[in-house]
Formats: structure tokens, sequence, C-alpha cells
């Protein structure tokens, strides 16, 4: 018996394969680009979970609205700490707020997002930096969800070219995730089916509002007490990744300044029990970070000194603010813009 | 080197190009470098093991077929028996036979302090000794003859699409297909990328998925709510099912791509009526070896009752420890064993019960009789998969006596994800069972399939598990 090669010689093509490989292309195609769509997945989403997926819808929006906008880009703690709603309402409906707060969101995603970011061509970016973005390893599951292939030599050139090595599948999944709309957000996508189920099975007919926060409650003491130990004083620590995320924003501050679109950096509230979490010396350097980056570049830096003070109960955790903290800062916020951005916002 | 990782599907793209551009001589050559390369990529060390059996069957099988004298005959088969035997004595059941043996005598007041090995065990150590066993007896027992190709042995013994979960295939069908040119055709080629298909779905989507379900109730001790441990056994029997089938429909299909033509190693198991039955749909490379070379040299039932419910017992003890150096697996075996006697015992009665199918038609019988059987099973799964034995029975007395609806533990939810997960099984399964044909979707109308492929799609595209979990049976 002769070993026949004849699967060079494909006489039929798989059909079958093909046409359902065509529809599933296309149903991701309608989802990703159809706005009704899309305001469908905003509705049924998590904050969270889904927040690379809702920070994306975010964008498709901004690119098409015709309002002024202003982009408030931070991580989950941005997320918590800006009620975009109220901000509209204060500006008279006049100017769009995207909270485009993304759990996790680092320096480095925020580089790797920065040209789709102007090209959406906000009238102010408001960025709220978290201290885990500098001081905790750069989590490359979620580079899938911002990757841009100019942040590979960026990487390399501190760290080493291994790191594309031990890295390999994260990288090859971000290609993959480009090419699969629903591959990429499909940790977001699960809390959206079982939401869709759960309507279409309990609450059909009823009116289904959007959620913008995942936190309204505060925990106990305990709770604080047990993260303190738990912690042992390493919640935040310098890691290989850290100057890399502080030259990230330095390269992101340096586009944006480029642009010539305003810019602030705005420090995120602390809950005062999270002393003990982790060691001073690594506040002490966020802190001065900031205050020089922002002073050498000439960006605005309201820092926790120009706040009002957020006391523990207006938390739900150390970082993330609660529904009473959430008023309180927002309510500084709208007051800060309205004093100094005003002008600038209604042109 | 996992079937369901990017790495994997690398590996096998550069290998099966270049098979397709080889000669036979070529590709086996290329298949046995492969599949060194596979199983070295766990750790490299162990391939020392599959040499040295290798090395052993390959000459005992040539002596045994050129002996004439039957005692050097026996001599080489004992000396085979006792390299595999010994391979797998050591590397996997040491340690579990010494500490048993020192809780056994601590009984009687003696505190030895036993030396254990400690070692890893090799993936895959079960698989390949059996498989490279069936070689030497067979060729010892005349039913085929031993190879002078060392090479082409080799590649059999390591075959790397089902080297390390099987199924354990015997040298009679494999070998001559390693030994002739294989013909690659484009029907071939599409089967195994459906079966391909089909196993990675098996896979990530529902047997990683249902995980989930599974982990969190069978890894901590008590106290369980009943519903709970029983949803989570279902799941468990599906998972286990969907991992293993997974694997062997995925080394069915890589196999057929290249020509190849592996043993079906299961077939709707969970239709089964009764544990006969069962061991016939169930990890059939494994039920059909321990019949040919363990159940039918002990006698089978030819001499009577007593010693044949003396051979099933022996038979599902050594089947359970077979799969691990643990109690859990031991228990599982004598319960395979005891149901296999009780259903012979009670054959006539149960015969007898069939007049019920007049009252109620034969397919809601036959279905009754399914899911009967399908909860006897889940029984042994539970031992199975339970981290002691003594687990277990807490499981099993909260399935009996705790057996209370509690809105704190997300029943609802966790039956919602088990049914997402396994609905698609069952009704692909069903129409397997109804038409007793395995390839049912792929046979089907081209709408079916083309709804079948953009379902099944979506739900690895948003669902599927791709970190690249291990498979459950590669600690056998």
């Amino acid at each position: 018996m002769a070993v026949n090669l004849s699967t060079f010689n494909f006489k039929k093509l798989p059909w079958v394969c093909i046409s359902a490989l065509i529809v599933v292309v296309a149903v991701q195609f309608l989802f990703a680009f159809n706005p009704l769509l899309q305001d469908a997945l905003f509705t049924f989403s998590e904050p969270s979970l889904s927040d690379p997926l809702r920070l994306d819808i975010f964008y498709k929006k901004a690119e098409s609205s015709p309002q002024k906008k202003v982009f408030l880009i931070g991580t989950s703690q941005g997320r918590e700490a800006f009620n975009a709603s109220v901000l509209t309402e204060r500006f008279d409906r006049k100017i769009g707020f995207y909270n485009m707060g993304s759990a996790a969101y680092s320096a480095i995603d925020f580089y790797m997002e920065i040209d789709r970011i102007i090209d959406a061509k906000p009238d102010l970016l408001v960025y709220m930096p978290y201290i885990g973005n500098f001081y905790l390893d750069y989590d490359f599951k979620r580079l899938k969800y911002y990757y841009n292939p100019k942040v590979l030599p960026f990487i390399s050139k501190d760290i080493g070219t291994h790191v594309f090595l031990e890295k390999k599948w994260f990288i090859f999944d971000a290609y993959l995730s480009d090419a699969l709309y629903f591959y990429k957000y499909r940790e977001g996508l699960k809390p959206i089916l079982f939401n869709v189920l759960d309507y279409m099975i309990f609450r059909l007919g009823k009116t289904v509002e959007p959620k913008y926060f995942r936190y309204d409650t505060s925990r106990g003491s305990e709770y604080f007490e047990n993260q303190v130990r738990a912690f042992k004083g390493s919640k935040f620590y310098f890691s290989q990744y850290t100057d890399i995320e502080k030259q990230a924003l330095q390269k992101v501050i340096d586009s944006i300044q480029k642009s010539k679109i305003p810019f602030i950096i705005i420090d995120g509230p602390v809950n005062p029990k999270i002393a003990g979490a982790y060691e001073f010396e690594v506040g002490t350097a966020y802190d001065e970070f900031l205050a020089e980056i922002a002073d050498v570049n000439h960006v605005t830096f309201l820092s926790k000194a120009d706040m009002p003070q957020f006391p523990s109960d207006q938390f739900i955790d150390f970082t993330h603010l609660n529904s009473a903290g959430r008023a309180k800062f927002t309510d500084f916020f709208a007051e800060y813009l309205q004093a100094n951005y005003t002008q600038l916002l209604q042109e | 080197m996992l079937f369901n990782s990017y790495t994997f599907f690398i590996f096998f793209a550069i290998v099966y190009i270049l098979y397709l551009l080889l000669k036979h001589k070529g590709q086996n050559t290329l298949l046995l470098v492969a599949s060194y390369v596979f199983y070295g990529s766990w750790d490299w060390r162990f391939l020392s093991l599959i040499l040295i059996s290798t090395v052993v069957d390959y000459f005992c099988a040539l002596k045994i077929e050129n002996a004439i004298a039957p005692k050097i005959r026996k001599n080489f088969l004992a000396l085979s028996m006792f390299t595999n035997l010994g391979i797998l004595a050591i590397f996997k059941y040491y340690d579990f036979f010494t500490h048993s043996f020192a809780q056994f005598i601590n009984v009687f007041g003696w505190n030895p302090e036993p030396r254990y090995l400690n070692l890893i065990l090799p993936v895959g150590i079960s698989f390949y000794t059996f498989q490279t066993m069936s070689y030497t007896i067979d060729v010892y027992y005349k039913k085929m003859k031993s190879t002078s190709r060392f090479m082409d042995f080799a590649l059999y013994v390591a075959f790397f699409p089902q080297l390390v979960a099987g199924p354990i295939e015997r040298a009679r069908r494999l070998l001559p297909q390693i030994l002739h040119p294989r013909t690659v055709t484009l029907d071939l080629f599409y089967e195994g990328c459906y079966l391909i298909y089909w196993g990675i779905f098996l896979k990530v989507f529902i047997a990683d998925n249902l995980a989930t379900l599974v982990d969190p109730v069978f890894d901590v001790s008590g106290p369980h709510n009943g519903i709970i441990v029983l949803i989570s056994l279902y799941a468990f029997a599906f998972q286990i099912f969907c991992d293993f089938a997974g694997y062997s429909n995925i080394a069915r299909g890589v196999s057929k791509c290249m020509g190849f033509d592996i043993m079906v190693n299961f077939n709707v198991p969970y239709f089964a009526k009764n544990p006969s039955d069962f061991w016939r749909r169930w990890h059939i490379s494994l039920s059909t070896w321990l019949r040919d070379y363990l159940y039918i040299p002990l006698g089978g039932s030819k001499n009577g009752t007593l010693m044949t419910y003396r051979n099933l017992a022996i038979t599902m003890f050594l089947g359970g420890l077979w799969h691990g150096a643990s109690m859990t697996y031991v228990v599982w075996g004598i319960y395979q064993g005891v149901i296999l006697i009780i259903h012979r015992l009670l054959r006539p009665f149960l015969a007898s019960l069939d007049h019920i199918s007049k009252y109620i038609t034969k397919p809601v019988w036959g279905g009754l009789k399914i899911i009967f059987f399908f909860h006897v099973v889940i029984i042994g799964w539970l031992f199975f998969r339970a981290r002691s034995v003594s687990d277990a029975l807490v499981m099993m007395k909260a399935i009996f006596t705790n057996f209370k609806w509690d809105p704190s533990l997300n029943i609802t939810f966790n039956l919602t994800l088990f049914i997402g997960f396994t609905w698609i099984l069952i009704v692909v399964q069903f129409f397997q069972y109804k038409r007793k044909d395995l390839m049912v979707v792929y046979k089907a109308h081209p709408v079916v399939r083309t709804l079948f492929y953009i379902v099944t799609m979506l739900l690895i595209i948003i669902f599927g598990v791709t970190d690249g979990s291990e498979f459950i049976y590669f600690q056998f």
C-alpha cells in the first residue's frame, strides 16, 4: 500500500466548517460594531469582570459622539470613585463624562492604548493612577485586552528578551484575541450571558438598568485587620516592572502633550486603615514619583492633600470608595472642574 | 505537552507536514523521534523507562518465538513480566504498599519506620506498560508473530497520540499498521479533524468547566449538603468521561489524520443498562485487556459460578489498583467487582422484570434502566474522586441524611451550570446511542452539522478553558 498524499488534492473543501466559521465571525463582528448590541452588552455587563469590554464600548461610543468629552482613565479605584452621571448633570448634560476605570489597568496598558485614546479626541483626560500599577508585577493575562506590539521592545529593553519566551502564550493570546472579539472579552461575556439568562427566566419585560459600580457598602473593621495580617506588609512592593510602569506613564504624558489634550493626574483616595498593609517606603516612593512626574512635565496634579478626608466607612476596602465616598469624591471633583475647567469645556 | 495546548498543535502541525512529505520508513523514524520528544517534554529522564521496556520486550518476544523448549519460552515471558511489572511496582506502588503494610502491622503494636522512595510517577506508565506486556503475551500464546524491526517496535511502544493515556492498543492491531505503509486520504483527514475537534470540545468546554463544580466540593472535608454533593457527583461523572473520552478522541483523530486506525475507547457508557454493558462501553481498551490477559487466564466463567465470581472480583480489584496506588481506587475496583457479581446473581430476577415494559413501553423501561444504572455508576465515582474512603463515606451520608434545599448554597446556580455544560453532550450521545453510530454528527445533514459547529465554536470561544489543564488519566 503506497502512501497517498491526497491531502494536498482537496477535491472538495469542508464547506460545513467554513460556513459555520463565517457565521461565528459574522456574529462577533455584529456584536463588536452594532450600537444596539453594544448597548445590550453594556446593560447586562458586570463592573470588574466586564471592565475591558465596557472600556471598548466606551471608546466606540465616544468616537462617534459629537459632544465634548472627558475621559476618566484608571483602575477599578477610578471606576468606583467617579460618578460620571452626576458629573454630566453638573455640566448640564453638555459634556459627556466617560468613566473608563478598568480593573487592574496599569500604566503599561495606558501606554498601549494611548493612540486610541487620542484618536477618540477627548477634550480633557483625567488619570487616576493606582499604587498597585507601579508596585506590583504586571499581569500578562490582561495583555490581550489592550495589546499593542509597541510594548514588546519597551518591556524587553528593561527586563530582557527572555520575557518573550516566558510570556509567549500571552503574546500569542493577544494576537488571537484581536481576531476573535468573543474570545478577547470572554471573561466579561460570561457574567453577561448569566445575567441575560437570569433576565429571561425571572425578569422578562422589566426594565434593566446598567450597573456602573460594584461597591456600595462598607466592611467591618475586622476585615481590615485580617487583611493587614494577611498581607504582612507586602500588599505593594518594588517589582521588576516598577521602572517600566513609570517609564510607560512618562511616554503616555509625552504623547498627550504632543496632542495638546489637557491632562490631569489625580491621586486616588485610600482607606486610612491601609497603613501596615505595605511598607512605608513604598508609599513614600509612590507619592514622590507622582509629584515629580507631574512637576517635571508641568501636568496638573491633585494629590491627597488637595482632597477632602475620606474616613474608613466611606470605603469598601483599602482602595475602593463606596457609594458615600463616591458621592463625596465626585462632588469634590465636579467643583474642581467647574472652578478650573468650565471655560475649556464649555467653549 | 498537552493535547489541549498551543504547543501541541504547533508540534503536531510540524510533524504532520513532515510526515506527508516522507515515505514509509522515514515516516516511522519521524514518528519515533516525535514520540520521544513528546514524552520527553514532561521529563526526559523517564524516557529511559520506556527504552528499558522496549528493549526487554523486543528481545524477549524474539527469544520466545525462536525458542522451542517451553521452559525457555516461559522464562523469557517471565523476564518481560518481571521487568514491566517491576518498573510499575517501584514507580507506582512501592510507597503505597509499604505504607499500607506499615499501617497493618501497626495494628499489632509494632511501629516500623518504613523507607519511602518518594518517586515522581512517570506520566502514562500504566498505559504503555500494559501495551508492551500485551505484545510479549500475544507472542507467547502464538497469537501474533514477533517483529525483528526494532525501530518499528519502539514506535509501537511510544506512539505519541496514545502514549500517555491510551487507548491501550494491542500489538496485533497497531504493529501491522506501523510495519506496512499507510494511506492518508482526504476522508480520513476530515474524520480525524472532526474527532480532534470533538475531543477538544469535550475537554476544554465540558470537562474543565465541570471541574469548577467538582473540586470545591470534593476538595474540602464536610459537613456537606446532600444536594450539592449529588450535583458535584453528576458533574464528576461527566467530567471524567469528557476528560478521558476527549483525550481518546484526540488520540484517534491525530492517528487517523496520519492513516492509523486506533480503537474506540468509549461507546456512550452512560447509556449502559447493567455493569457488564458498562464495561463493554467504558475504557474499552483497558476492560478488554483485563478480560483477555487476566480474567480469561484466571479461568473466566468456565469453572463454575463461585470461580467466576472470584475471577471477576480479582480482575476488578486489580483494575481498580491499575488506576492508582490509593485505597479509593481499590474500593472503586472492589465496588465494580461487587456490582458485576450482584448483577450476575440477579440476572434471572432482572430479566423477569422486563415484562413491566408492556405497561410503560420499551423505550421508557429502557430509559429507566439507564437512569438507575447511571446512579449505580456514580456511587463508584464517589469513591474514585474522593480524597479518601472516609471522605467518600461522609459525602455519601450527606446525600442520604442532609438532602435539604439551602438557598445560601447557590444550588440553582450550580444546577444551571451543570445543565449548561452538559446538555450538548447528552443530546449528541442520545443520537449516538439511538443510531448506534459514534460518528452520527459527522454524518448528519449539513444544516445540522453547521449548527453544531456554530454552537460548539461559540461555546469553546467564550467558555473554553484554554490554560492547558492536565487530563485526569495522566496520573494513572
